[in-house]
């Protein structure tokens, strides 16, 4: 079995005013049009296949540029389907800026998540017994 | 994809194929808009409806499928439209016309695939 080494490139403290703690991650979003920018903690949440959910305010605030109506996404949920709003942003996280949305729910309190649609274009370790989660490069050494 | 439809009353899709002639659209193009409509119409929407570049979005989009295919389109103070090869720059000539929102999509590219699962990970004690 080949065994792959990954070096830590960054890393971020649970949130400990959560019991149990949560890993989050530091966001800063910027508005495509104005440049305007906000920071925030997000929480990583492999349970929602979507992008960054922010609330209500942030979503007025940032979203500039909405995607069409008939392009939001809809999501399973236990008490059913809940369509979220999505707006076109420039994202930092984890070390990288990129293009990517934001969403939130037509109607309806949340929180600021990190989905997994972002989640898959990084190397993310939980270190539980730590506290702390943490970027990973792959090196080249293999056993 | 490719679906196939039983059941079709034969006189709703003669009247059908012809309209879509006549106005020059494949068959398929004007089922695909058909559809959009109907679910445009039936939409549990109406927030976001309310606002008025996604109203005109919405009246554009047949018109912004066929001219702007693969290019980034926005549409602005309730019905201006604007398009650009690239997402960046389509934010810059905004900006430059003073524009604070709009609605802007990808046009004929799907980005973002379907929904998928919230599985209440935000929901704590």
């Amino acid at each position: 079995m080949a065994v792959g080494f990954y070096r830590t490139l960054e890393c971020a403290d649970y949130d400990v005013g959560s019991q149990p703690e949560r890993p989050a991650v530091d966001v800063t979003i910027f508005g495509p049009i104005t440049g305007k920018e906000r920071s925030f903690e997000a929480a990583i949440d492999t349970g929602f296949s979507g992008f960054i959910l922010v609330p209500h305010e942030t979503y007025e605030d940032l979203s500039e540029l909405e995607v069409p109506a008939s392009e939001f996404l809809i999501y399973s949920t236990v008490t059913g389907p809940v369509t979220l709003k999505r707006a076109r942003v420039i994202a930092l996280t984890l070390g990288k800026r990129f293009e990517t949305f934001i969403e939130c729910p037509l109607a309806g309190t949340t929180r600021f998540l990190l989905g997994r649609r972002i989640l898959r274009e990084f190397n993310v370790a939980l270190l539980g017994l730590e506290r702390r989660c943490c970027t990973l490069e792959a090196s080249n050494r293999r056993t | 994809m490719d679906v196939i439809i039983r059941g079709v009353r034969s006189r709703l899709y003669r009247e059908f194929k012809g309209r879509a002639a006549s106005m020059g659209l494949k068959l398929g193009e004007a089922l695909q808009e058909a559809i959009a409509r109907w679910l445009e119409e039936t939409s549990p929407l109406p927030l976001a409806m309310s606002n008025q570049n996604q109203l005109a979005y919405a009246k554009m989009r047949p018109e912004i499928s066929r001219k702007y295919h693969g290019k980034y389109a926005a549409v602005y103070d309730g019905g201006k439209l604007i398009a650009s090869q690239s997402f960046e720059d389509l934010a810059d000539k905004l900006k430059e016309l003073e524009v604070k929102r709009a609605v802007v999509c990808h046009v004929g590219v799907d980005e973002s695939g379907e929904g998928g699962e919230w599985l209440w990970g935000s929901i704590e004690r």
